[in-house]
This record gives structure tokens, C-alpha cells and sequence, in this order.
């Protein structure tokens, strides 16, 4: 089933025909549920703006953005959209509401007007999943980068969503802080919920299923990563990076030593380096 | 610089104090407040006291975070004591000097004795302001006054957006505190100082450090206002609450204690007309 | 020749209160003139209390801190020392205030009390150098910038101060992988041309193991480590357990050495371990079963 459907969406932070300049050029995709899907491209490409577009905050100046159904331009289902579509954003100090980690979680299933005992199972519950129990009563404050994010993530699971998109949520975070949050993003999908994670970190992108990479308002590919990192033409072209072991892969076959072309994963080029060593 | 603030941070314990009705605590805490003004012997201020060490060792709050409130404000209190001090000119008097023509320099004991209070006063009114905000979560704090603010509801006043912007605004205390000490240094290592010149070139020298902390709050606002719209706020009337305020037996005896407090202050000033002379004949 | 001199350094926060904190403990080292110097640790081990004793942030609590042979403990010494030590903070870009990119990046040499021919030159020469031409940028507000061109604005306000050395900190956090490589291309340009002593503090092990000449570990205020690149990602077990890891090509030569190959040398760089593979592969000896 289609959780996210982009149609023609174009996108212009001014209101007006004329000083119109888009930041998306019409823009179409699908995702179904239960997918890992990865956008990337250069700063100012429009993903950020892209990402806004996916849970209603920003309506498409042309085309329809429809999420679970509900199409984002109307007005009276936007909450629909919303507690299914929870967003994690970039930088965890702006986007808590309380002092406290569990009366932050709480902040979003409040407004949708749960009842207060499903609210604690629900708290108790989202804090289990991101592994932070034991900070429920904690200074939100006082934690780390990582734990940050992840009472961030709780704060959407307790709304019980069907989608999580990442805004480059792991930017601003150091790799222990990266690899919690992107193992409670890989849990999740796991259960079956949608992840859309926007990130310039090619690690990250060798993890999803799928990868859209945007280019000056432009979608210029869809695909697999594994696809992505051969396409030097794409890469070169929405100024992308490889991932380091792809970088390493090409360096040995410029060398002369053959491995395959396609390896991205650390333990496959290893087992592929090993047979031929051996 | 800013490191050691600590006033209005929530200290996490488990206490009695802790767990009081937030709305009893708000308003038994203005109780104390307008009590504190009233006070005029010596024999008073020490009940207060008293009063307030019971209620801090209940809260199980350290001293130390407790004084370190008063801390922040000591100089204001010290000066206003010896503003005090200089320009009481009635009383018995202890010291007296003809500075200039018009300027008379004099101590007397009204004096001293208003200035001693005066410091008592405020370091009992701080002290005890901040027991509030040490033993309750903002969160439980603005649901407090959501709830106390209510009947205004009657003329339209927003009052839960009024919480949530309390709320808020607590919360990002300490984000905006670390941040202000970021942007100093990185200006102090550029070679700015903040603490030479005339009073135009001082305010002169914290531009570097309020534009880019005003850009920043600008920043974090926005982005604030992003999340809370993704996190469904205002999607409906009937908005609900994890953990609902309710009265406990707790709360009757908090509020029988500062009551008893209370009148014995007032009993002390109004009907007794000042207990001082009982206790300490030899002083006065 | 040392241009800093760290001896027996221990710094607490929040001295006898219930939040004391000891950041650093007994710390003792030297940065050599010329020295590409990386600092790694997790976030919470003192690096950042550390460097910001380097241009007198935080005064030496106990031991002592020499910077281009200046004291760190005298007062007299703040301003040189700070005019001598470069800082580039996290995300510097949120330091910039001026109206103009050419005045902000003007704001230290004004500090230092230049004749305004001097800081006219500098401010263009550091403009320059950061990738962004006086003649295009300088009259812009650096409000305006993209995320990566702010963040060399701020650059060129630290290096137009000319320091003799350079501190950085995580520069390349939050860029895009063009704006990284900018960055890091950058920083060599800079170490070539302006300012041959550089700090670097990064969580990438890739790009401090690709640049620095030493490398400092610190743990719960302690030095862990302080050797050569080659020499501490020896310790393989000790950075993993540190949370701090290993360079993507140190981890892949462990994974192949787990399985029986033989290597000469640890490896930090793909550089290197490809020339391994090969010599290894031509001589067909690497093996052991």
C-alpha cells in the first residue's frame, strides 16, 4: 500500500506567480509501506524543503502530496496526517517542549487528546523501544546528543505513527550518537514502520532499500544504493560523496585487483579481498 | 560565567515537598511571599527561618542549591542594604560626618536595623521563591498555573497557550545559557573584551554576543515552531493531560503548616505588636 | 621547538558543589612547532575544556599552561596568547554579527588594534584564501551565506587574526560531503600557506588518522594515548572500548588479519592497505592459514 504519494509537486517559498523561485521543479514518487528510503543531495537542494512537504508542514505551490490517503491541502485532515507522519529534526535542543523526558513524550499524544492512562502505557512504552527507560524522569537537557534524539523519536512513536522521517537528524550528532539513532531508525523498520531518512552520510544510505537523490529541485535518480554508487555520473553530478568502502573498492580495482563493482558493505569486500589473497 | 545558575532548575528528588499539588505550592508560596512583607521583629525573621530550614530539609533538596539562588542576587541585596543604611537618617545615631555642604554622611540604628532586615527579608524571599522551582518540574509548574489561571478562560484569555509558552521558555533556559557562553568565548578569542571602556562602549562591546545570540533564538524558534506543528499541537479542543493535578491529604497539612506559619507572623505584628521586646529585652 | 606546553593540568567544574565535575586530570603533553596535532575522545572526555585552556577561555586550575612560551596563569599574557592561538569552534558560523562579511571577518585584527591598511589586507588575503573572493562576498551580509560558505567566513575571521596556531573543532560537522571536502582541502591549504601548527579535534578517525602527524586520546579527563596514527590505532581493542573506533581501512585490515593474513604494518589509510593487498597479493606469501 502507498503511504507517500508525490505527484508533480512543485515548491516556492514565495507565495506570488511572479517572484516565484522553486526549490522543487515538480517532483514525483512513491513510497509504500514498510520501505527504508534514503534522500540525499547537496545542501540546498531541496530535500530539507522536500521532508516538510511529507507531513503537511509545507503545502506543494503545485501538484498533490498525499500521505496515507490524506492529501496535505486539507485543512481538516492535517492532524490525520500528522500523527502518522512523525518527523525527528536536526537539531535536538530545538524541538523538545518540556524539562522532563517523559513529559516531553507525552507532549504529542496530550494534544491529540489520549486519554491519560494510554498516554503512560504509551510513554512506558516508546521510551522501551528507543532504549531509554531509565531516563524517564530525567533533565532532557543533561543528556547526550544521541539520547537526545532518541526522547525525540519517542516523542513521535508515542503518537503511534505509521511513517518516521528523519531531517538530517543524525548531522549534528558524534558516531556513537549517529549509530543509536540509526539502529532505533533500522528496529523500527523492522516492526514495519515506514522510515524516510534525509542525510548527506553515505553510511546511512547503505542501510535503506532505496535511495532518492534530489539535485537542484530535481529528482535525478531513484533507486538502490547499490545502483546509486555505481552511477558516477549521478554522483558527480548532484555532488555526491561515496561511502569510504566504496571509495576503497574503486581504489583496488584502479589497482588492478578485481573485487566487484557494486560492494558497499565493509564485510562483503573483506570476504571478496580474502579469496583472492587466498 | 554563567555556569553556576541554578536558580529555577529542578532539583530531582523524591520528597513530600516534591510531590504537593503545584497549585497548592504556587499559591502557598504567594502566601509566604506577602507573609515575608509583613514581617517587622527580629523574633519573626527567625520563625521564618526556622520555618524555611523545616522546608528545606523536607524537600531533600541540598543547601547548597538552595544558597546558590541567593547567590545570584547577593549583590543586589547588599547594595539596596547599604543604600539603606546611608540614607535612614532617623534613630538613635552611631556615626555622623559633614561630607559636603549638602551631603551629610550619617549611620544611626534605624538604620542598621533597617538594613539587616532588609537583607533578611530578601534572602528569605528568594530563598523561599526557589524552593518552588527546585522542587517542581516546569511542567508541573505551568500545569499549575494553567489550572489556577482557568476562570480566565470565561474572557477568552488563551490561557493554555500562555502554559505552553512558559513552558517553553523555561525549558530553554539552560539551551540559550550554554549558548550565550558558546558565543563568548568565540568572541573573547577574537580578542573582544566586555569589561573596559565607558558605559557606550561596554553596550557597544555585547553586540557581537546578542545579534548572533538573537539570530540563533530566531533560528531555534522557527524550528521549534516546525515541531510543534509535527507533533499535532492544537489539533484538538480536548487536549489531555499524562498526569492529572490532584489534591492529596499532603497538600491539606502543607497548607495547615504555612497557615500556622503565617499567623504567627501576623499574630507577632498585630496582635502582640512585636515579640522582639519579650525575647531579646536587652537589645531594644 | 613546543609552542605548547601542558604540565600536570587538572581543571574541576563546579568546585564543592553537588554538580563537581573533574574534566581534566593530571594531564601533561606538548605540541611541537609545525605539528599537525589530533585530538580524539568521546564527548564528555575533557577535549573541549582542554583547548580551551590553549588561549586562556579557562585558566590553569592546578598545573601550569605555556603557549608560545607565555604563561597561561599571568594575566598580562591573555591577550598575546589569545592574538597567538587560532579558535575555530563547533559550528563557528554562529559567531558571525557584522553587516558585512568583510567587517566580520575584520573584527579580530580591529581587536588586535592593526593600522587599517593591515586589516584591510588581511581581511582579503583570508577571504581569498577560504574560497571566497573579497570582490564578490566582502560587501554581503553573512546572514545570506549558504551553511558551508559561513562557516569559512567565520574561518577566515580567525585566520585574518594570522594566529601561529590553529585550533579546530569538529569544522566539518553538519556540511555536506561537498562542503566537508571543501573544508578538509582547506585546512591543508592552511597548514601549507598560514599556519603550519594545527589542532584538530574530530570523531572522524578517517580524517584524523589521514592528517594529523601525532594524535592525543583522552578518556574521563586522562590521556589515554598519545602517539604517531600507526601507533595508537595499533590498539585496537583500547579505541573500540573507548567508543571512539577504528579508520574505516584499520578496521577492514583487522577483519582480514582475524582470518589469517599477515600484514607487515597497521594500516590507517586505504592508501596504505591497498599497497599491502598488493605486495601481499604479487608476493602471494600473506597468507597463513
Amino acid at each position: 500500500m502507498s503511504q507517500e504519494e508525490v505527484k508533480n509537486v512543485k515548491f516556492s517559498y514565495s507565495k506570488k506567480e511572479e517572484n516565484a523561485v522553486y526549490a522543487l521543479k515538480g517532483i514525483s514518487f512513491v513510497i509504500e509501506k514498510g520501505e527504508f528510503v534514503s534522500v540525499v543531495g547537496r545542501n540546498g537542494c531541496g530535500k530539507s524543503t522536500l521532508a516538510k512537504l511529507l507531513n503537511g508542514l509545507f503545502e506543494p505551490s503545485s501538484g498533490k502530496v498525499t500521505v496515507c490517503g490524506y492529501d496535505t491541502k486539507n485543512e481538516d485532515t492535517i492532524f490525520e496526517i500528522r500523527k502518522r507522519a512523525g518527523m525527528v529534526f536536526q537539531n535536538p535542543d530545538n524541538q523538545m517542549v518540556a524539562t522532563i523526558v517523559e513529559d516531553d513524550i507525552a507532549f504529542g499524544p496530550e494534544n491529540l487528546g489520549v486519554p491519560p492512562e494510554e498516554i503512560e502505557i504509551r510513554v512506558a512504552s516508546a521510551l522501551d523501544t528507543v532504549g531509554m527507560s531509565e531516563y524517564r524522569h530525567a533533565t532532557a537537557s543533561k543528556l547526550s546528543g544521541g539520547q537526545k534524539q532518541r526522547i525525540a523519536i519517542a516523542g513521535v512513536l508515542s503518537m503511534e505513527p505509521e511513517i518516521l522521517i528523519f531531517d538530517e537528524a543524525t548531522s549534528m550528532l558524534d558516531p556513537k550518537g549517529r549509530g543509536e539513532v540509526m539502529s532505533v531508525a533500522k528496529k523500527l523498520n523492522a516492526q514495519g514502520i515506514t522510515v524516510i531518512n534525509i542525510t548527506h552520510n553515505m553510511d546511512e544510505v547503505v542501510m535503506g532499500d532505496r535511495v532518492l537523490a534530489l539535485n537542484d529541485g530535481q529528482l535525478v535518480f531513484d533507486g538502490t544504493p547499490k545502483e546509486l554508487f555505481k552511477d558516477v555520473e549521478i554522483l558527480k553530478r548532484a555532488k555526491l560523496d561515496l561511502p569510504p568502502v566504496a571509495k576503497f573498492r574503486n581504489m583496488l580495482i584502479e589497482r588492478g585487483i578485481k573485487v566487484s563493482e557494486d560492494i558497499l558493505q565493509s564485510n562483503e569486500l573483506v570476504e571478496e579481498i580474502w579469496q583472492l589473497l587466498k | 560565567m554563567f555556569r553556576d545558575i541554578s536558580f529555577g532548575q529542578y532539583y530531582p528528588a523524591s520528597s513530600p515537598v516534591h510531590r504537593l499539588d503545584p497549585r497548592i505550592k504556587l499559591i502557598l508560596t504567594v502566601l509566604y511571599i506577602v507573609t515575608i512583607f509583613f514581617i517587622e521583629t527580629y523574633f519573626s525573621y527567625l520563625v521564618t527561618f526556622v520555618f524555611l530550614i523545616v522546608v528545606i530539609l523536607l524537600s531533600r533538596v541540598p543547601m547548597l542549591s538552595v544558597l546558590k539562588s541567593v547567590k545570584g542576587v547577593i549583590f543586589l541585596v547588599l547594595f539596596a542594604s547599604v543604600l539603606n543604611l546611608f540614607f535612614v537618617k532617623t534613630g538613635e545615631v552611631i556615626y555622623e560626618k559633614q561630607i559636603t555642604s549638602v551631603w551629610h554622611f550619617m549611620i544611626t540604628w534605624d538604620g542598621v536595623h533597617n538594613s539587616i532586615k532588609l537583607t533578611l527579608r530578601l534572602i528569605l524571599l528568594i530563598a523561599g521563591a526557589s524552593i518552588i522551582t527546585l522542587t517542581t518540574t516546569p511542567m508541573r509548574l505551568t500545569d499549575g498555573v494553567e489550572s489556577l489561571l482557568k476562570p480566565l478562560k470565561l474572557v477568552k484569555f488563551p490561557v493554555h497557550d500562555v502554559a505552553i509558552i512558559m513552558s517553553i521558555a523555561l525549558r530553554f533556559i539552560p539551551t540559550l545559557l550554554e549558548e550565550t557562553n558558546k558565543i563568548i568565548n568565540a568572541q573573547k578569542a577574537r580578542g573582544a573584551s566586555f569589561d573596559t571602556g565607558g558605559i557606550f562602549k561596554r553596550a557597544k562591546a555585547m553586540l557581537p554576543i546578542l545579534i548572533p545570540l538573537f539570530v540563533s533564538a530566531f533560528r531555534r524558534a522557527d524550528e521549534l515552531a516546525f515541531a510543534l506543528d509535527s507533533r499535532c499541537y492544537n489539533a484538538t479542543e480536548k487536549r489531555t493531560k499524562m498526569k492529572k493535578l490532584k489534591m492529596h491529604f499532603s497538600d491539606l497539612v502543607a497548607t495547615l503548616i504555612t497557615a500556622g506559619y503565617a499567623t504567627v507572623i501576623f499574630l507577632d505584628r498585630y496582635y502582640f505588636m512585636g515579640l522582639d521586646h519579650m525575647f531579646f529585652p536587652e537589645v531594644f | 621547538m613546543a609552542v605548547i606546553e601542558v604540565k600536570n593540568l587538572s581543571y574541576v567544574y563546579s568546585k564543592k558543589t553537588p554538580y563537581e565535575k573533574k574534566a581534566l586530570d593530571n594531564v601533561s603533553f606538548e605540541i611541537n612547532e609545525g605539528e599537525f596535532f589530533g585530538i580524539v575522545g568521546a564527548t564528555g572526555s575533557g577535549k573541549s575544556t582542554l583547548i580551551s585552556h590553549f588561549n586562556v577561555l579557562n585558566k590553569p586550575q592546578t598545573g601550569s599552561v605555556k603557549v608560545l612560551g607565555m604563561d597561561c596563569s599571568e594575566k598580562k599574557n591573555f591577550l598575546a596568547v589569545r592574538f597567538g592561538v587560532g579558535m575555530v569552534f563547533q559550528y563557528p558560523e554562529y559567531q558571525l554579527f557584522e553587516d558585512t562579511v568583510a567587517k566580520d571577518v575584520a573584527f579580530g585584527p580591529k581587536n588586535m588594534k592593526l593600522p587599517k591598511e593591515e586589516i584591510d589586507r588581511r581581511v582579503k588575503e583570508s577571504l581569498d584564501l577560504v574560497g571566497l573572493p573579497y570582490e564578490v562576498y566582502g560587501e554581503r551580509s553573512p546572514f545570506e551565506l549558504s551553511g558551508g560558505e559561513k562557516r569559512r567566513a567565520a574561518i577566515a575571521g580567525v585566520i585574518a587574526m594570522e594566529p601561529k596556531i590553529l585550533v579546530l573543532d569538529e569544522v566539518a560537522a553538519g556540511l555536506d560531503p561537498e562542503g566537508r571536502d571543501e573544508i578538509l582541502k582547506l585546512i591543508k591549504r592552511l597548514q601549507k600557506e598560514k599556519c603550519p601548527t594545527i589542532v584538530l579535534i574530530s570523531h572522524n578517525m578517517d580524517d584524523i588518522a589521514a592528517l594529523s602527524d601525532r594524535i592525543l586520546v583522552m578518556a574521563n579527563g586522562k590521556i589515554e594515548l598519545l602517539d604517531t596514527p600507526k601507533e595508537v590505532f595499533k590498539n585496537v581493542k583500547k579505541m573500540t572500548d573507548l567508543g571512539l573506533g577504528l579508520p574505516t581501512a584499520t578496521g577492514m585490515q583487522v577483519e582480514l588479519a582475524s582470518r589469517g593474513v599477515k600484514f607487515d604494518d597497521v594500516c590507517v589509510t586505504f592508501d596504505e592497505l591497498a599497497s599491502q593487498i598488493e605486495k601481499i597479493k604479487a608476493g602471494g606469501n600473506g597468507y597463513v592459514s
